[in-house]
């Protein structure tokens, strides 16, 4: 008896565990997308207003934003060097960066291309159509969240909950 | 450091593998589509041939090299590209070739670059001396003074370098450096140029709106300005004069009879707004005064 009530709780935290770890990509994608609205917004007025260089720009804008600072700092460094490639270095980041799904890549992708390349008000259209289409994502993360990202782990536990009930 | 520092490569290791009698006396690098980069030199010209180098330029090429010089932010760039060049840290300057987009009668941007002229800026010691000497001689040392020559006449090198000396010996100068050549403002980093110990400096300013600007709030003896233009320029260079500051001042022209025939100059040089005007000549060396007039000569 003992020994299945210590096997049926190995399995309850196994299956709590699975469970956990099946909703985290949908959490870390939310988080991610949520990051990169912010960054967005507070990329916005460094280029409008203040016409602040790119490679301080992202690095400025990147502060206190876990998932980004560190790689955006990454990119302001690489972006003082002559012979970086913007686009390139910019899907080199996006690549780097665990949060993304393949749907995200290409709408930030595209800001990559764009970013730094006209004046701006015509950054400011970039930028703009940049963030509904990030907003755009966010909401869809979080109805994927809120569908798969929770029914999965119920399932997950669900199932470990019968594997101790018919053990008992 | 010279201006190829901020090219990317192939160019960038093409001009520094330079012998060094070549890069020392280099004036200016031709990027033009199609065609060989050409090198300008003081008394040689020579296109640039390196083994990583392409034989010509590609206009996606240009794109690349204006889009790095601009640190990948054409944005913060626009008005400078709209009046057709960007400035370098350091004062060097890249003149723009490319078609105009015009709104209202206005350049509102460019497009299809087509050429990049990239001017190597250089702090020259020791002419000003000269030329402070000359006027001396002639009785005119203090006073507002005119420096005139055609393109690469070394006017901005001169102005430089009397703006140096007459700070260091005192005098309160505010230099209105709307192209950013005279200082060589490189961002945060400063200036590229020693410009004295009593210089302040207006960087990016529109020269009538900088001198406005220097007379209310610096206190300067001394305004300097490069490349005078007319109207609100010349307006506010009244204002200066009648201020009491001095004003050291540059403009194109090949003469002084040119600067005369401008209806807008005359009474400047008539009316004791410059007491001295010295003509600059590019040959033998840029910088070589050719003549040197004082309004001592008229009275």
């Amino acid at each position: 008896m003992v020994l299945h009530v210590m096997a049926s709780g190995l399995i309850l935290a196994a299956a709590l565990g699975l469970a956990r770890r099946a909703a985290h990509p949908y959490e870390v994608r939310v988080r991610t997308l949520e990051e990169w609205q912010r960054f967005l917004r507070h990329l916005m007025p460094l280029i409008e207003w203040k016409r602040v260089a790119l490679a301080q720009a992202v690095s400025e804008a990147g502060r206190g934003l876990p998932h980004l600072e560190r790689a955006m700092e990454r990119l302001g460094e690489e972006l003082r060097d002559p012979d970086t490639e913007l686009h390139a270095a910019w899907n080199g980041l996006l690549a780097s960066l665990p949060g993304l799904w393949g749907e995200d890549q290409p709408v930030l992708s595209e800001l990559g291309r764009v970013l730094g390349t006209s004046d701006a008000d015509h950054q400011h259209n970039h930028l703009e159509a940049a963030v509904r289409d990030v907003g755009r994502l966010v909401e869809e993360a979080r109805r994927a969240r809120s569908r798969d990202g929770r029914m999965l782990p119920a399932l997950v536990s669900a199932v470990g909950m019968m594997v101790v009930i018919l053990m008992l | 450091m010279g201006p190829w520092q901020y090219l990317p490569n192939p160019w960038r290791q093409a001009l520094m593998d330079l012998p060094r009698d070549r890069s020392a006396t280099l004036e200016e690098i031709r990027f033009r589509i199609g065609r060989p980069v050409y090198l300008y030199g003081t008394g040689w010209t020579s296109p640039l041939s390196h083994a990583e180098a392409p034989a010509a330029i590609s206009a996606a090429e240009i794109e690349r090299v204006i889009e790095v010089l601009a640190d990948h932010s054409l944005y913060a760039r626009a008005d400078e590209m709209r009046q057709g060049y960007i400035t370098l840290p350091g004062g060097h300057r890249v003149g723009i070739a490319a078609r105009a987009v015009v709104d209202g009668g206005r350049v509102v941007t460019i497009r299809q670059i087509t050429g990049l002229n990239m001017r190597v800026g250089r702090a020259v010691k020791g002419p000003g001396e000269q030329l402070l000497d000359l006027l001396a001689a002639r009785s005119v040392e203090d006073g507002s003074w005119l420096l005139v020559s055609p393109p690469r006449g070394g006017k901005t090198t001169l102005l430089r370098d009397v703006v140096r000396i007459l700070s260091d010996r005192g005098r309160r100068v505010v230099v209105i450096d709307e192209r950013s050549e005279v200082a060589g403002f490189g961002g945060a980093g400063g200036f590229g140029h020693d410009l004295g110990a009593h210089t302040d400096v207006l960087d990016g300013w529109p020269k009538a709106d900088g001198i406005e600007a220097a007379l209310r709030t610096l206190g300067p003896d001394v305004i300097a300005v490069d490349e005078l233009g007319e109207g609100r320029d010349l307006e506010a260079v009244w204002r200066a004069r009648y201020s009491g500051v001095d004003v050291l001042a540059t403009v194109h022209a090949r003469s002084l009879e040119e600067v005369k025939a401008r209806p807008s100059y005359r009474p400047l040089l008539a009316r004791d707004g410059f007491s001295a005007a010295v003509v600059l000549a590019a040959r033998p060396v840029p910088g070589t005064i050719r003549q040197l007039w004082t309004s001592w000569d008229v009275s």
